[in-house]
């Protein structure tokens, strides 16, 4: 056991950089020719393994590149699998360094001696790996990640960054990662080589290896100074994803806490600091004017509308993002795509630290998106920065801590005087403790100071002037892409299917919703209720009411489950005036029948939209249930003479509500 | 509306902004804790330290805690036992882990267990649907037979013939009545 620090120097005189190539020509030559343009302080040689691939060409060359003397090949005239044609390699020359390099990497610099450097800097170090865009715990920018370059960085740019950023740094790592592993011959020869009886196609086998380095006291070193490009997943394809599920079976057999050890390292992430000074250094290069965005953690339409502005904002700003981590925290992010960096900042104690920190990066404007959940210090942000902001309404907060304008059941409030708005205060008190004319006077000063108060209705600018009537409103309905959404003919049930969609709160409709369902239940009515979205309270669902909830899902894959629910119509129980509604684009999108209520941005939205029923926003459910009826006449499926009756009843109700309803549209617009 | 016609609108004001003065990346970079959220306890972060780093952390308290005292075994031992008993408790946390995996995992058996009882006794009740339905048309076809027969055996007694001939069965009856007296 060596117990001193070796210098590099004193160490075996050759490295053997090992590349054992499959298939992938063209990733192949990029490898090698990087691989070969860049000489070293250290002496090394080319060693690749052949492993009789299925590309004649790629054996032909690598032939040329041997006869030509600048590499060491080794030919198997049968394929052994990856394993083998690593060992082969390693055993070639048993007094040396190895270093393992997939053959779709590309390294810049000099990588090989940084890499030796690091080998060195501890006694019982085992083995080193570098950064990568794609190398899972080595990943960057995002840790865990099959990350790109970031866009506009070159190999050589981000390699050059790592090596100044972290020059001499290095944290240590519960295993190596393969696709380039420095191993130190003293490691080899106590640990041995890699297990191929087990591991024969790859996948595992240096995670085991370095298990049984670790068991013998060896360290494994990520070397912060060095990044080398990992395309990833070239000779197995398609397999990868079964090759490592079946590696982690084989692994936990023999080390049943592997899991627990990697696991505790990604929590802990140790690398962290390491990623962020290269993120700063990129940063810090980037000659674009930088934005703060200040918004909440609460998900939904505000935040997806955060990000939509962010990534049309990319190619000329960067836009960072504060938000609350809670009462007593902030985060701030760079919102860039494919970016992971974020800051934390306790509040208060580290409130000068933060404004002290917002000016470092020449924040230049801000825009105030949300400040539910905020500690009340960051409010003094705007005043402290002194910057030019705008500020998006995304609902009522500035004139009612109930931001939805609901009681508590979910309905809409009508708006009371102030004395009725400090009794539903009394009993549902607002954060920071304040009655609603402190509120509003906070929030007055707030929104007047605004160089923009964004709005995406006319119904939110009519309401919110009622009370803050000097803020400069400037109507903008959120950027979206034109959406198209095919939905096949009727649900084949024989039964009118209503589709609700998105997450349902009590002000969103659910226990409207409940209702509907309720009724249909009791007078035997043709109709099912379907939401794609979680509910947020408990409610009577199937089997006891033609209800039920899809749960959670993703926005990118919304067209796609409308379109599988076969919907005949589409249903907002809302029962607070909505901003804007990202859920009804994609009802629009369909061309179905809509169903909302008189109230807020749906109506405004609706208005123009020939299949549209409003009904009034407190209808009872037996009146909305008639109006789905109603539909039934039109498509033809009648299915009792006496319900004929009551639909015709219901039909010539609801034409004549929804033409009222088009006059109060107009009226709103 | 569209994004392009969003950002023209949105990022009109925006375009007075100047492009900021280069700072240096040294000064931007925060201390390590910095960019853990509060979740991860900063203690955690010892565990991710080296030996080494943790020896010269312990060298750093050494120097500042015991400047003109040396470092007794006796001190040594108590931070030694503090340490174990630290371990000692993540040991005891693990092993309740694993055990309340463990009844999870016991729960998940009998939950499956029961969802595919509840499966046959689906299937059960399904074949027994089934089979009452089959009955039902059975009873249903033998029903419509008696039908057929009890309007067959009305036609019969209507008959002329069946009329006529009703002494013939009166005296039938009679003889074989005497035979059997």
């Amino acid at each position: 056991m060596d117990t001193e620090l070796e210098s590099p120097a004193t160490q075996a005189a050759l490295v053997d950089v090992i590349i054992p190539v499959y298939k992938g020509v063209a990733e192949t030559r990029r490898c090698l020719e990087s691989v070969l343009a860049f000489p070293q302080g250290a002496a090394r040689e080319i060693v690749v393994v052949d492993d009789c691939g299925p590309e004649p060409a790629l054996s032909a060359w690598l032939r040329d590149l041997a006869e030509a003397g600048a590499i060491t090949l080794l030919v198997n005239p049968v394929n052994t699998g990856f394993v083998n044609a690593v060992n082969r390699g390693m055993i070639l020359h048993p007094d040396r360094d190895v270093v393992l390099l997939n053959s779709d990497t590309e390294v810049h610099g000099d990588w090989l001696d940084r890499l030796r450097r690091c080998a060195y800097s501890a006694p019982r170090v085992g083995t080193v790996t570098p950064f990568t865009n794609n190398g899972a715990i080595c990943g960057y920018p995002r840790f865990n990640h099959a990350n790109a370059l970031p866009a506009g960085w070159s190999l050589a740019a981000l390699d050059g960054t790592f090596a100044e950023a972290n020059a001499g740094l290095s944290v240590e790592l519960p295993t190596a990662v393969g696709f380039c592993m420095y191993i130190r011959r003293n490691c080899l020869n106590e640990v041995g080589y890699f297990d191929a009886r087990v591991f024969q196609r790859g996948y595992g086998e240096e995670n085991e290896f370095c298990l049984r380095a670790t068991e013998v006291g060896f360290e494994h070193l990520l070397c912060a100074e060095v990044f080398v490009y990992h395309q990833g997943s070239v000779s197995f394809g398609e397999e990868t994803k079964a090759l490592c599920a079946e590696a982690e079976g084989k692994l936990l057999e023999r080390y049943p806490n592997y899991l627990q050890v990697i696991g505790d390292y990604c929590n802990l992430d140790p690398a962290r600091f390491l990623r962020r000074r290269v993120d700063l250094f990129r940063l810090a290069q980037s000659p674009r004017p930088r934005m703060l965005f200040i918004t909440h953690n609460w998900g939904g339409g505000t935040e997806k509308h955060v990000r939509n502005l962010a990534e049309l904002l990319e190619p000329d700003f960067e836009v960072m993002i504060l938000r609350p981590t809670g009462p007593d925290g902030v985060s701030v992010e760079w919102a860039r795509g494919g970016e992971e960096w974020s800051g934390y900042f306790s509040l208060p104690q580290a409130y000068s630290k933060l404004l002290d920190y917002l000016k470092l990066l020449a924040i230049s404007r801000l825009h105030v998106h949300h400040i539910i959940g905020m500690n009340r210090q960051i409010l003094g942000l705007l005043e402290d920065l002194a910057l030019p902001y705008d500020f998006t309404l995304h609902d009522y907060y500035p004139i009612c801590p109930q931001y939805t304008l609901s009681l508590a059941d979910g309905r809409y409030c009508g708006e009371p005087d102030v004395e009725g708005c400090n009794a539903c205060l009394a009993e549902r008190p607002a954060l920071w403790g304040l009655d609603i004319v402190t509120w509003r006077e906070g929030f007055s000063k707030l929104l007047n100071g605004a160089e923009r108060v964004i709005v995406a209705s006319e119904d939110v600018r009519a309401r919110m002037r009622r009370y803050i009537p000097d803020a400069r409103y400037v109507r903008l309905p959120h950027p979206e892409p034109a959406l198209s959404i095919s939905v096949p003919h009727g649900s084949p049930c024989g039964e009118l299917k209503i589709l609700v969609i998105g997450r349902l709160s009590p002000a969103k409709g659910l226990y409207r919703l409940e209702a509907c369902a309720a009724d249909a239940q009791k007078r035997g009515l043709p109709l099912y209720f379907r939401v794609i979205g979680p509910a947020d309270w408990p409610v009577r669902q199937e089997p006891e009411l033609p209800l039920s909830f899809s749960g959670a899902y993703d926005d990118a894959d919304l067209p796609l489950l409308i379109g599988r629910e076969r919907p005949d119509a589409i249903f907002f129980p809302a029962q607070w005036p909505e901003t804007y509604s990202y859920t009804l684009s994609y009802a629009l999108a369909t061309g179905l029948p809509i169903i909302a209520p008189r109230l807020g941005a749906l109506s405004e939205r609706l208005a123009d939209y020939p299949k549209a029923r409003l009904l009034a926003w407190d209808a009872p459910a037996t009146e909305c249930n008639d109006v789905f009826v109603s539909l039934l006449e039109r498509s033809g499926g009648l299915p009792t003479a006496a319900m004929a009756v009551q639909v015709q009843a219901v039909a010539d109700l609801s034409m004549k509500d929804n033409q009222d309803s088009r006059v109060d549209a107009s009226h709103d617009a | 509306m569209t994004p392009e016609r969003y950002l023209s609108q949105y990022a009109e004001p925006l375009r007075r902004i100047e492009k900021p003065t280069p700072v240096a990346w040294q000064a931007l970079v925060l201390e390590p804790d910095y960019y853990y959220p509060p979740s991860i306890e900063l203690g955690a972060h010892l565990d991710g330290l080296k030996r080494s780093e943790l020896l010269e952390i312990l060298q750093q308290i050494l120097a500042t805690e015991y400047p003109r005292q040396r470092f007794s075994k006796r001190t040594a031992r108590t931070f030694l036992e503090a340490l174990q008993q630290l371990r000692d408790e993540r040991a005891w946390r693990r092993a309740e882990m694993e055990r309340l995996t463990a009844t999870s995992a016991h729960h998940q058996a009998e939950n499956d267990r029961m969802t595919a009882e509840l499966s046959q006794y689906r299937a059960e009740v399904q074949r027994l649907f089934e089979e009452l339905e089959r009955v039902r048309s059975q009873a249903a076809v033998l029903g419509s037979e008696a039908a057929t027969l009890r309007a067959n055996l009305t036609e019969l007694y209507g008959s002329s013939s069946w009329k006529v001939t009703k002494p013939l069965r009166w005296f039938g009856r009679l003889g074989r009545a005497a035979r059997a007296g």
